[in-house]
């Protein structure tokens, strides 16, 4: 039987490697942050996790903390089955985030591997202009095999981001983009228990293709939490009352994502512009977070379970959307596919034909109670009342009672429910035919 | 009568029987000539047919077998009225040529006229001797014009084999473009079946739907005019076979014949000529309005030329006979007009006969470009075209199932396969006809160019806003 995304939605079958992929620990590859070379001071802070990201390492050199970003295409898997040639920094995309502390000075190289030349804008940061990174305005472009330097003195602290600031449609829509995040060097508080950073961005990739396509203006198919996609996103964990900070920047090339924390109410303690006083904030749900911005929201994680986090644009939460396809509901789209089938597919519509390469399913995978109908921009936060080391734990099991189940015979007795009838409140009265107009006819004149 | 008179009608006899055995030139059978008119056509056309076979038994039991290319040409020979007319006119040219070896009767003449009566009598008995000395050119004439005959009767038979090997080739085409045309109504069908089915789930507008149904009403119409036109083709076929027609919608074996056996291009203009039946027929003509104009010299004017006896009693009972002769005096038509016409005749036979040259070559020319054009169309339809056509249907497919594309999209990459095929199967039958075409000049029938296949493919497939 064909594994079709069209299979996927109507019967729900999954390869196992999808299911396996969603269940990967929020870690840092080690590899992308070699220890600082001479610098034995442990850090003030808590080291912030990207998930399906990296940490940008560096050494110090005479005090100062120099980096090297290397801009270069890059396979990147959004999710298994789905690999796409983007532009990214250090063999990965997004970059890694850029981590320091409020007052460090840092030298950050940038080689430019790319076919096309670029620059990096240091969004948020505040900087000499000769180093805001925009390209024949502040600074020549990048040429391709060029290496340019930048220095940076950090006086803010907050969650900000980097991105190329020449040909930006193209460069961001490719993926050149990362986190820049800088610790306080005196925290007002102490730091959350889970720091989570998170950068969103949209792409067009066609089902079947491999390129991203930088041209696309509005129709974006691929929505991204750091990259990835839904069933490739991996979870967020928390262990029960501790506090969490998500960091979300946007570089999304026209959407604002409104990001929506369940079972929790978040405050927005930061933006890219500074912390907000605590006396300016207040209780949400969903925080929209608009293209160009970052929103830092923060919780205590009280209520175990596996909490979805997702942006609530319901076309977001999609993987390479179809369109222009018919609306099927109200017909019996099995029989509408095989009539299809028959004329199409070997053997009158019995024979398979090989699913098409580079496409996931539309949604999702499978949980453990069926098929997850999301994708895209949607990941799940993970609560639990003891964890194991940071590794995200398996399903949620629930207390015995307190999931949805089908209603017994006691339960529907017990409460006087009905089936056979629709609860009066809930049913407006059927409209009363309206009767014809007096005198309704073809007669013209005499009024 | 007397003895004189007895002795003088015993001579002329002994003359008459003379010259009668001096002159008989052997024609060939008429047997033997539609033997050899039948063995020249199968030679050419490679099916035989025995020609005492022709007939409506032998056709009966060739009915019966599967209509292939050769049991079609020979049930065609054996049953259809043309073959006999083209042989019967054998006989006609034959007994022509039978007529021109023999001598003119004696003229015997006798009067009585009464004096009172004392009745006088004469008694005449001539024999036209002009057409003794003119006789072997007229046999010659006559052979010629038979010659010309055998070359025509040849080529119809030829002719008519090609004949129904298109009329055979037009019956697998239009069976193909039918069965395609079938496939696409079942296609615009389906079609229509969704797009009703969205319409009353309300997801649908109403002009979409009426566009959708349309649709299938074009393919509808397409599916009718195939099925008209192979009915007609199969009429074609059916006309050919006389009286031994085979019932209605009779199955044409070994379609679909996709591949064309190899055909030798080569200097195809002079190999024609050189087969040229009609060219044979030309130069038989000619060869005839040659010795014609011989035979128009010699008479030079001569229109009689008698010796004979004649024997009188006179009223008085004496009697009286002798010898008595009788010729023209060219002395004011001394054959001069007959003589230039008959060169006319000459000059415009020999023209004729050039201009056929012309034409044949012509043909030739024409025809391996058709022959070389269309098999290359063809090949490129069946080998790159198609082949891309049902590789966009399983892509599509791909990108259906991956909900990239919706049903109609989808519907329509197997309505544009459909489309090529269609497109294929007339060029494919394009390239048959003017290969057959080549084929039959080769074989010594010029083919008619204004009536044959037009060098456009017929039978494409209509196209939108026709
Ligand atoms: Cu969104």
């Amino acid at each position: 039987m064909p594994t079709t995304r069209r299979d996927f939605l109507g019967a729900g079958t999954l390869a196992a490697g999808l299911l396996g992929c969603g269940l990967r620990p929020a870690v840092a590859a080690p590899g992308d942050a070699p220890a600082p070379a001479g610098a034995a001071e442990p850090p003030p802070h808590r080291p912030v996790v990207t998930p399906d990201g990296a940490t940008l390492g560096h050494r110090l050199v005479d005090g100062v903390k120099v980096m090297h970003l290397v801009a270069e295409e890059v396979d990147h898997e959004f999710a298994p089955g789905l690999v796409a040639r983007c532009w990214g920094y250090n063999g990965r995309v997004h970059g890694p985030t850029i981590e320091a502390v409020e007052g460090d000075r840092l030298r950050v190289y940038v080689t430019n591997r790319l076919p096309a030349p670029t620059t990096v804008h240091w969004h948020g940061l505040h900087v000499a202009n000769g180093f805001d990174g925009v390209s024949g305005l502040t600074q020549p472009a990048i040429p391709p095999g060029a290496t340019f330097l930048y220095e940076l003195t950090l006086t803010q602290h907050g969650t900000f981001m980097y991105h190329s600031h020449h040909d930006e449609m193209v460069q961001m829509a490719m993926g050149l983009m990362g986190m820049f995040v800088v610790h306080p060097r005196r925290p007002a508080s102490p730091p959350p228990d889970r720091d989570y950073a998170y950068l969103l961005s949209e792409w067009a990739v066609d089902a079947g293709l491999r390129r991203p396509d930088p041209n696309e203006m509005s129709d974006f198919n691929v929505l991204t939490f750091n990259g990835r996609v839904f069933p490739g996103t991996t979870p967020m964990v928390a262990r029960r009352g501790e506090r969490v900070r998500i960091r979300i920047g946007n570089l999304s090339a026209t959407d604002h994502h409104p990001i929506h924390v369940h079972g929790h109410s978040v405050e927005v303690v930061a933006t890219d512009g500074g912390d907000i006083p605590a006396a300016g904030r207040w209780p949400e749900t969903t925080v929209l977070v608009p293209t160009g911005s970052v929103r830092v929201l923060e919780f205590v994680a009280d209520h175990p379970g596996d909490w979805a986090v997702h942006c609530h644009m319901t076309h977001h939460t999609m993987n390479q959307m179809g369109h222009g396809l018919p609306n099927l509901i109200g017909t019996d789209a099995a029989a509408f596919d095989a009539a299809v089938r028959r004329h199409l597919a070997p053997g009158d519509g019995a024979a398979a034909v090989e699913p098409l390469p580079n496409a996931i399913p539309m949604l999702g995978a499978v949980g453990p109670h069926g098929y997850v109908h999301m994708g895209g921009m949607f990941t799940i936060l993970k609560v639990r009342d003891a964890l194991i080391g940071d590794a995200a734990p398996g399903w949620y099991e629930a207390p015995p009672g307190t999931t949805a189940a089908p209603a017994t015979a006691e339960a529907l007795a017990r409460d006087g429910i009905d089936l056979r009838v629709v609860p009066a409140p809930d049913r407006p009265p059927a409209p009363k035919p309206a009767p014809p107009p007096p005198g309704h006819g073809h007669h013209h004149g005499g009024g | 009568m007397t003895r004189r008179g007895r002795t003088l009608a015993v001579a002329s006899l002994a003359w008459t029987l003379a010259l009668a055995g001096a002159c008989a030139t052997p024609a060939p059978s008429g047997g033997e000539l539609r033997r050899r008119a039948l063995h020249d056509a199968s030679d050419r056309t490679g099916v035989a047919v025995a020609p005492d076979a022709i007939g409506a038994a032998a056709a009966d039991a060739l009915a019966a077998a599967p209509l292939t290319d050769a049991n079609a040409v020979r049930l065609a020979v054996l049953a259809h009225p043309s073959v006999r007319a083209a042989l019967a006119r054998l006989g006609v040219t034959r007994a022509d040529l039978v007529q021109a070896g023999l001598i003119s009767n004696p003229v015997f003449a006798a009067d009585a006229i009464d004096f009172s009566g004392r009745p006088e009598l004469e008694f005449a008995l001539a024999q036209p001797f002009l057409d003794l000395f003119l006789r072997p050119l007229r046999a010659r004439v006559a052979s010629a014009e038979l010659a010309a005959t055998e070359a025509a009767v040849a080529r119809d038979l030829v002719h008519l084999a090609f004949e129904v090997r298109r009329a055979l080739a037009e019956v697998r085409a239009a069976d193909r473009l039918t069965s395609l045309r079938r496939d696409a109504l079942a296609t615009a069908t389906s079609a229509r079946e969704l797009v009703e089915r969205l319409h009353a789930a309300g997801s649908v507008s109403a002009p979409e739907r009426t566009l959708v149904e349309d649709a299938e009403l074009r393919a509808r119409l397409a599916l009718l005019e195939a099925e008209a036109a192979a009915e007609e083709a199969r009429e074609t076929v059916a006309a050919l076979f006389g009286d031994a027609r085979p019932p209605p919608g009779f199955a044409v074996p070994d379609g679909p014949r996709d591949e064309l056996p190899a055909l030798d291009l080569g200097d195809v203009e002079a190999r024609a000529w050189r087969a040229s039946l009609d060219g044979r027929e030309a130069e038989a003509l000619l060869d005839a309005a040659v010795h014609g104009r011989t035979l128009a010299g010699r008479r030079a004017g001569m229109r009689t030329f008698e010796l004979g006896a004649v024997a009188r009693r006179e009223p008085d009972a004496t009697f009286g006979a002798g010898p008595a002769v009788a010729l023209t005096v060219p002395i004011l038509d001394h054959g001069q007009a007959a003589s230039a016409r008959a060169d006319a005749v000459v000059a415009v036979r020999a023209a004729e006969r050039d201009a056929l040259r012309l034409r044949v070559e012509s043909t030739a020319r024409r025809l391996r470009g058709r022959v070389r054009a269309t098999g290359e169309r063809a090949a490129l339809l069946r080998d790159r075209h198609l082949p891309l056509r049902a590789r966009f249907v399983r892509e599509t497919l791909q990108r259906y199932d991956a909900m990239q594309v919706g049903a109609f999209d989808a519907l329509a990459a197997k309505r544009e396969e459909l489309e090529a095929q269609q497109a294929y199967v007339a060029t494919l039958r394009t390239a048959w006809l003017a290969r057959l075409d080549l084929e039959e000049l080769l074989a010594g029938s010029l083919v008619d160019l204004a009536h044959a296949t037009p060098i456009d493919d017929r039978a494409s497939p209509p196209q939108e806003g026709d």
